[in-house]
Parts: C-alpha cells; sequence; structure tokens
C-alpha cells in the first residue's frame, strides 16, 4: 500500500509546552528596567491570599463600604464560585486564586499633591514618566499602587467645566452615589463571566469620570496602574460618562515589576457614550510576564454616539482582553485599533467584540500582531449584527507578523449577523517580514537588525499615529525593546 | 439512528472560541431525524474503470487508517486549550460521527485508481430517495500514484420528501495523484444530511473539492484534508442555496504539514427566507510546512432579514515562512446593483436569482456531467419559483 502518503513529508519538532507555568523561565532576555524596578512593601496592609467570605468582609469593610455594595461583593463570590473557567482561551492552570493576594493598600492616603505620595511611591511614577505628563499635557492623572489610588489631580479649568475625575471609592459616598449605583457593572455584569464575577467581588481602586452635556476636554485625562505587590491582584474599577455632545479622550497605562509568581490583573472599564458624544479610551498595556491579565472592557453607545478604542498589548504572561462595544443607537460607531506583541513566554488573546443593535451603525477594526521567541499571539473578535441594525456595516482588517519559525500566531474571528441590511468585510493575512524588504534595506547599508526593526515599527504605524505623541515614542520604545530582546 | 440515546456532535472548530456564540460545534439531535422506514436507492455509473471492494467497515477503517500512521495528530496545540480530537484518519464531522457511521453502514465500498491511471470519465455514485428514505454510507476512495479521476456524489429525492443520510467518503491521493470529488445534494425539504469527507493528500498531489449544497432541512457537511506531502494542494469550490427554515453547517479544515503546501478555500451561497447557515473554515499551518500559502474567502449574499449566517474563518500559524489570508463579504445586493437591473427591466425578486444563479452555477459549472449540471438549475429555478 501507499508508502508514500503515510511517510510523506511530515517533520515535526517537539510541540512547544508553555502550558506549563514556569514563570522563571520566561524572565530572562529583554531589558525592561524601565518597568521592572520594584519597590519594598513596607507596613502595607493585605489580605490574607485566597478568596473566602471573611476576606470579602474584610475588604467591604477597609474600603466602608455601603450596605449594597457588600451585598453585592458577596453575591458576585457566589457567582465566581459557581463559574468555570472559560474552556477556549489560553491555558490559566498556573493561576492559583489560593495563593493570589486580593487587597493591598499602600502605606498612605490618597493625596492631590505629588509632594505628599510618600517618597519610594512617587518615585515609581517618576520613572514611569507620569508627573511629566501630568505637567506637560494632561487635564487630569489618578495613580493606582497595588488596591488604592496614592494620588489623583484634575486641573483647575476642566473642573470649572463640570468635568468629575475621581477616585470610585469617593464617588459613592458623596452626590454621585447614585449615579454610581446605576451605572456600576450594569454593562458588565458580574453573571458576565468568571472573571467579572471575581471583579465583582474584590474590585478596589479605579476612576470615576463625568463629562456634563456638551463639554469637549481638550486634553486627555489618565489613569495608571502600577502593582508593585508580589503575588498580588489588581482589580480596578473604571466607569466613565460621556454624557450628551460632549468629547473625552482617556488614557490608561500599566506596568508592573516582574516576579518569580503568578500575579493577577482583573480590572474592568465601564463606558457609557451618551447621545453624540465621543469617548477615545487609549491603553498601553506593559504588565510583567508573570501577569495574568484578564480584563474586560465594554462600551455603550447611544444615538450618534462614537467610540474609539487604541490598545496596545505589550505585557503580560497570558491575557484574555476583548473591548467590546455596543452600538445601541442609531448612527452610532466605533473604531478600534489595536496592536499586540507577543514575546518569550507570554500567550496573548486579545481583540475585540462589536455589537451592531441600533441602525445604521458602523464599526472599523484595525489590528496587527505581532510574534516571536516563542510567543503566542491569538487574535480574537466577534462582529454581532442584530436584526435592528439595518444599513449596518462593519469593516474588519487583521495583519499578523510572523517573526521566527518557534512561536505561534492563530486568528479567530466570527461574524454573527441576523439582518440582510448590512455590509460586512473581513480580511486578514498571516506572514513573514519579506526577506526583499530586509535585502533592500541592507543594499543600502543598514544592518540587517535594524532593517527588520524598522519594518516593524512601520507595520505598528498605523496603531502608534492614533496615540499622543508621548505615546507614541513610548510604545515605539516598548517595540524596540521587544526586537532588541528578540535579536540579541 | 434513533437507538443512540441523544444525538451527536459534529463540526468542533479546531480553535475553540467563546461559546455563547455557538459556533465551536454543531448538535445533531437523532429525536429530530423524520421517520423512515424506506431505503435509498443506490446506482453507480462507470464504476468499472475502477477496482471496487467491499470490505467491513472495521476492516476499511483500519486500513484507511494506515495510510495516515505517519501524521502525528496533536489532540492539544501549545498554549491551546481545545483543538482536534484524537482521531486516526481525521474527519471534518468528527470522532463521534466516525463511531456512529462504522455502526450505521457495516460494510464500505473501497474504490482503488490505480497507479498511473487517468479515468476518461467521472465515476458517480448516486442516491436517489425518491419520496424519501433513509441511507448510511461509506466508501474510501484510493487514487494511486500519479493517477487522476473524479468522482461524482449525488443525492437526490423528490421535493417534499423527508428521510435522512448519514456518509462518510475517506480519500487517499499518493504522490502525483490528482482527485477531484464532487458532490451534490438535491435533497427534498425533510431531509436531514450528515456528509463527511476526508483526505491524506500525498507529495505534489492534488485533491480537488467541489460541493453543491442546495437542498434538504438540515445539513451538516464538513471536508478536511490533511496535506502531510509536499507540494500538495487542496481546493475547495462550494456554492449553496439555503432557504425556509434550512439549516446549513459546514466545518472545512485544511492542515497543512508537508513544504509549499497550497490551499484555496472559496464559499460562495445565498441566504433566504428564515434560513440559518453556519460556515467554519480553517486553514492550518503545521510546523514545518514552509513556503506554504493558504486562501479562504466567503461570500454570502443575504437576501432576506430573518436569515442567520455565522461566518468562522480561522487561520492557524506555527511556521513562520507562510502566507495565509482569509477573508469574507456579506450582505445583500447592493441599491447601485439593483439600480442597474431595474433600468433593464429586471426586478428585485429576479435580480436575486440572477445572482444567485451566478454564485452557485460558477460552482456547479465544474461538474463534469451534463445531466447534474442540469438538475441543479432546475433546482435553484424551482426554490425561486416556490416563494413566489
Amino acid at each position: 500500500m501507499s508508502e508514500s502518503v503515510a511517510n510523506s513529508g511530515v517533520h515535526f519538532d517537539p510541540a512547544i509546552d508553555n502550558s506549563k507555568d514556569d514563570i522563571n523561565a520566561y524572565l530572562e532576555g529583554t531589558d525592561r528596567s524601565m518597568y521592572d524596578f520594584r519597590n519594598e512593601e513596607t507596613d502595607f496592609y493585605k489580605v490574607q491570599s485566597g478568596l473566602t467570605r471573611e476576606i470579602i468582609d474584610q475588604i467591604s469593610e477597609e474600603k466602608n463600604d455601603p450596605e449594597w455594595m457588600h451585598e453585592f461583593r458577596l453575591k458576585s463570590l457566589d457567582l465566581y464560585n459557581k463559574m468555570q473557567v472559560p474552556n477556549w482561551g489560553p491555558p490559566i492552570d498556573g493561576l492559583n486564586m489560593d495563593d493570589i493576594v486580593t487587597y493591598v493598600r499602600p502605606n498612605t492616603k490618597m493625596q492631590g499633591s505629588w509632594e505628599e505620595v510618600p517618597e519610594e511611591i512617587k518615585s515609581a511614577f517618576d520613572k514611569l514618566g507620569i508627573p511629566k505628563a501630568e505637567h506637560e499635557f494632561l487635564a487630569g492623572v489618578g495613580a493606582q499602587y497595588d488596591s488604592e489610588l496614592v494620588y489623583h489631580n484634575l486641573q483647575d479649568f476642566v473642573g470649572k467645566q463640570g468635568v468629575v475625575y475621581s477616585d470610585l471609592e469617593s464617588a459613592l459616598h458623596n452626590e454621585y452615589a447614585d449615579m454610581v449605583r446605576e451605572y456600576f457593572m450594569k454593562l458588565v455584569p458580574p453573571t458576565d463571566h468568571k472573571f467579572a464575577a471575581l471583579h465583582g467581588a474584590v474590585w478596589s481602586g479605579g476612576s470615576f469620570v463625568y463629562v456634563p452635556k456638551g463639554v469637549h476636554v481638550d486634553m486627555p485625562l489618565q489613569s495608571y496602574f502600577r502593582l508593585n505587590a508580589k503575588g498580588a491582584g489588581q482589580f480596578e474599577h473604571t466607569l466613565i460618562i460621556v454624557d450628551e455632545g460632549a468629547d473625552l479622550h482617556f488614557i490608561e497605562g500599566c506596568s508592573a515589576p516582574k516576579w518569580n509568581v503568578a500575579n493577577l490583573h482583573a480590572g474592568c472599564v465601564e463606558l457609557f457614550v451618551k447621545k453624540g458624544a465621543r469617548l477615545r479610551y487609549s491603553t498601553i498595556e506593559n504588565w510583567s510576564k508573570n501577569m495574568y491579565n484578564l480584563n474586560t472592557k465594554r462600551a455603550l453607545v447611544e444615538e450618534g454616539g462614537r467610540m474609539e478604542w487604541v490598545s496596545g498589548s505589550f505585557g503580560s504572561h497570558v491575557s484574555y482582553l476583548y473591548p467590546t462595544t455596543i452600538l445601541k443607537g442609531n448612527d452610532s460607531d466605533v473604531e478600534y485599533t489595536g496592536i499586540t506583541f507577543s514575546g518569550k513566554g507570554q500567550n496573548l488573546d486579545t481583540g475585540c467584540r462589536m455589537v451592531h443593535i441600533g441602525e445604521n451603525t458602523s464599526s472599523l477594526v484595525t489590528t496587527k500582531s505581532l510574534s516571536k521567541d516563542g510567543g503566542i499571539g491569538t487574535f480574537r473578535s466577534a462582529i454581532e449584527v442584530m436584526p435592528t441594525a439595518k444599513s449596518s456595516k462593519s469593516s474588519v482588517d487583521c495583519q499578523t507578523l510572523m517573526l521566527d519559525d518557534i512561536s505561534r500566531s492563530d486568528t479567530v474571528p466570527v461574524m454573527d449577523i441576523k439582518t440582510n441590511n448590512c455590509d460586512i468585510g473581513h480580511e486578514a493575512k498571516i506572514g513573514r517580514i519579506s526577506d526583499e524588504a530586509v535585502f533592500y534595506l541592507m543594499s543600502r547599508g543598514i544592518p540587517e537588525n535594524e532593517a527588520r526593526a524598522m519594518i516593524v515599527s512601520g507595520f505598528a504605524n498605523p496603531i502608534s499615529k492614533e496615540l499622543p505623541l508621548e505615546y507614541a515614542a513610548e510604545m515605539n520604545n516598548l517595540i524596540k525593546l521587544e526586537m532588541e530582546g528578540s535579536m540579541s | 439512528m434513533a437507538e443512540r440515546a441523544n444525538g451527536v456532535i459534529v463540526n468542533r472548530l479546531p480553535s475553540l472560541t467563546w461559546n455563547r456564540l455557538r459556533v465551536n460545534h454543531a448538535f445533531v439531535n437523532f429525536d429530530e431525524l423524520p421517520e423512515t422506514n424506506e431505503e435509498a436507492v443506490f446506482t453507480g455509473q462507470h464504476e468499472d474503470q475502477v477496482k471496487k471492494e467491499t470490505m467491513t467497515s472495521a476492516d476499511a477503517e483500519r486500513w484507511a487508517d494506515g495510510f495516515s500512521r505517519g501524521i502525528r495528530r496533536e489532540a492539544y496545540i501549545a498554549g491551546k486549550q481545545a483543538t482536534y480530537q484524537e482521531q486516526h484518519f481525521a474527519t471534518a464531522l468528527g470522532r463521534d460521527f466516525t463511531d456512529l457511521i462504522r455502526d450505521l453502514a457495516p460494510e464500505t465500498a473501497v474504490y482503488t485508481v490505480e497507479e498511473g491511471s487517468k479515468l476518461d470519465k467521472p465515476v458517480i455514485l448516486n442516491w436517489d430517495f425518491g419520496k424519501g428514505g433513509r441511507a448510511a454510507a461509506q466508501q474510501v476512495i484510493y487514487a494511486r500514484k500519479g493517477s487522476e479521476a473524479t468522482f461524482l456524489l449525488n443525492l437526490s429525492s423528490e421535493r417534499d420528501a423527508l428521510g435522512h443520510a448519514a456518509i462518510e467518503t475517506k480519500v487517499i491521493i499518493e504522490e502525483g495523484a490528482a482527485l477531484h470529488l464532487m458532490k451534490t445534494n438535491l435533497l427534498g425539504r425533510g431531509f436531514v444530511l450528515l456528509d463527511d469527507s476526508a483526505a491524506v493528500v500525498g507529495d505534489h498531489a492534488e485533491f480537488d473539492f467541489v460541493q453543491v449544497e442546495l437542498g434538504g432541512a438540515k445539513t451538516y457537511t464538513g471536508c478536511y484534508a490533511d496535506q502531510c506531502g509536499d507540494h500538495s494542494l487542496f481546493k475547495v469550490q462550494t456554492g449553496y442555496l439555503a432557504d425556509q427554515d434550512h439549516l446549513m453547517d459546514i466545518n472545512y479544515v485544511a492542515v497543512q504539514r508537508g513544504k509549499k503546501t497550497d490551499s484555496r478555500i472559496s464559499v460562495k451561497g445565498s441566504l433566504r427566507d428564515q434560513a440559518t447557515k453556519v460556515f467554519r473554515g480553517t486553514i492550518d499551518f503545521r510546523k514545518g510546512a514552509k513556503g506554504s500559502v493558504g486562501d479562504e474567502q466567503e461570500d454570502v449574499l443575504i437576501l432576506d432579514p430573518k436569515v442567520t449566517n455565522k461566518t468562522v474563518p480561522v487561520v492557524l500559524t506555527e511556521e513562520e515562512d507562510v502566507d495565509g489570508r482569509h477573508g469574507a463579504t456579506l450582505g445583500n445586493l447592493s441599491p447601485d446593483i439593483l439600480f442597474y437591473l431595474g433600468s433593464r427591466g429586471i426586478d428585485k425578486d429576479a435580480a436575486e436569482m440572477l445572482m444567485t444563479r451566478g454564485r452557485l452555477m460558477s460552482v456547479v459549472n465544474l461538474i463534469p456531467d451534463e445531466e447534474t449540471v442540469a438538475r441543479s438549475h432546475h433546482f435553484i429555478r424551482e426554490a425561486f419559483e416556490a416563494n413566489e
């Protein structure tokens, strides 16, 4: 019988086994000292590791929760205990909730001046360039260290426009308490998935933003989340309401030092874009490579509203991140621009989900993915067009660059269409850096490493040009670091 | 099939995604199968060109498995939670269906195309269900080195017939051989069809798969090609029409293992009334498939507001030196086209039929049998007339 078929051309190397979470093995390589510095945890308050009703009671008491929030946390814990981990994404076997400390309070209250922030914490944010950025081009800054905000400030001229930007805990107890209760975890209910339930149970920190009707905030607001504690989780909640006709650019940054145990980030972002409003939400995610980033972001856009996501995912060991936009109002639209760079020891499952409900809604998705040094990158998306979404349009463009033959890159898009009156397009391409392009650059005296880095920067350019200059520079720096890591 | 308690899971997506989208697999509920005791009438044409043997299904399966023994079949891919099922000779509908059909069809027909032979005419295998009936059939097509053959499998019945059919076709294509496997589904509106195809494709071999799906009430179909040979080609061209409350569930998988392999999946179709269609297409570049290319495209014409269309074009890559693409265009007829045709006296209904026929006939016309082409043509026309 057929020898030729049975023996033809099948050559396999042993499978790369990234399913085991030997984090130590991943922590070599790229120089990320700009982000990887650690501070000692002196005089910090911590709950015990694990997840029990007693711990939830303790967090609730520490945070002086109103009664409804305490009950909300407990119900969320029940849901968490009943729900299964996802059966479809990267394995998260290395994450053991019994080892995770869900609440770590630094030894300071929230301050309105950097001078009042303890020196070692201030120094951390100085290294990350936050005070400098605030001084130069931000309308307001919130800085969270572990589980609590340590600094929050809004420039006077923005406050005078009626813009509210505070920590979420304060908003639970002031004149915005009813508004917070009305919106909190309504867009991402704890029933959504296991880690939304976890978030509902142990959330701490994060920001509340309200932009009144017709107000245009000319400079961005920024929240920066720094997780310093070893083996801890960060569960900040960001709630933004951009009222009718208003306009806001919000920037989210995050980083952590590397540890040899798993850390967890299960934040939640809920964005409400009212009639005719516009919100741009930009993120440069640069968690350390021991982090499980199981984050949930969702926006609800009303009539004529516009949502813009700009997302750069560079860090973490495992990511599940799919910003979701619900285009509820007629004539609403969304644009998602994202880049994911998966390096050694990383399994980044990112993408987006668009739900068209209103008539004449549109979504535009442009993503770039890069995989190198054994990294695994997955682009996952869903375009869902409901029967009511007449005359809707969606376009998805997904490009992936494989930088070596030990990495992996997948695209798993779904289009779920329930109306005939729509126009849906999807294009995706997976490939490698063209030898011709490298040869061309080398023939002009550019060394091969630089030529490849230039090509990668060019590949990422459509994303970086959507960011403010300073953040585009940070993103380019991250790409450069990753490329140096891959070639050293 | 009714003796099995619940049903079978078929058409699993190799790389799972969100469960709530309900695309990770399909479930065939045996309780929903139409009751019938009639058997389909099978006829073969031009079978004398090839060697035909009959084996027990268990023997045939062991024999066919021998051809895929050199292929390392990973149930899990590094960094992924759920991927392929463990199966010796991997199929699109999956292991549960293979287990089922082994029980349902105790004998398997094995067709061998001898080394170097080029068949003049297509081998035509017809299952005619008449007013209704059932069938379960398993066959293996073995295209030996350097041979070339066309096999055409036709399923048909009267328009309002009820019944169910389960058919599995395994294909082994040796070095330098070319096998054209073509299928037409012209079954009645009460039919449930499970139709699985799978191939192992050798060096410089070509597997050309053409599928015309026009009939039935529920259709679960798929094709899995293991392109283990260097320079192998897997080419799919499918045309479908789903109307009324028809469910069409499709799963195509190209696993590209050899060097410089090529996969091309092209699916075109129209959906009308309350029809539901799920299309899963996976191109999977395995490590070592250097210089390989893969392209999958779907073009869906959605003609009515109550239609549901789910499209899942997946590309999986663990090799740097590949070029993979997928694209999908979904929507109705553009106002520009309707206006243009209207200005030439063609109303909306006629325009829809015209555009549907254009899409489908480009696939139907690939079939090298005039009678089958004519019947397909007639079936499409009747489908539109019945709705008027």
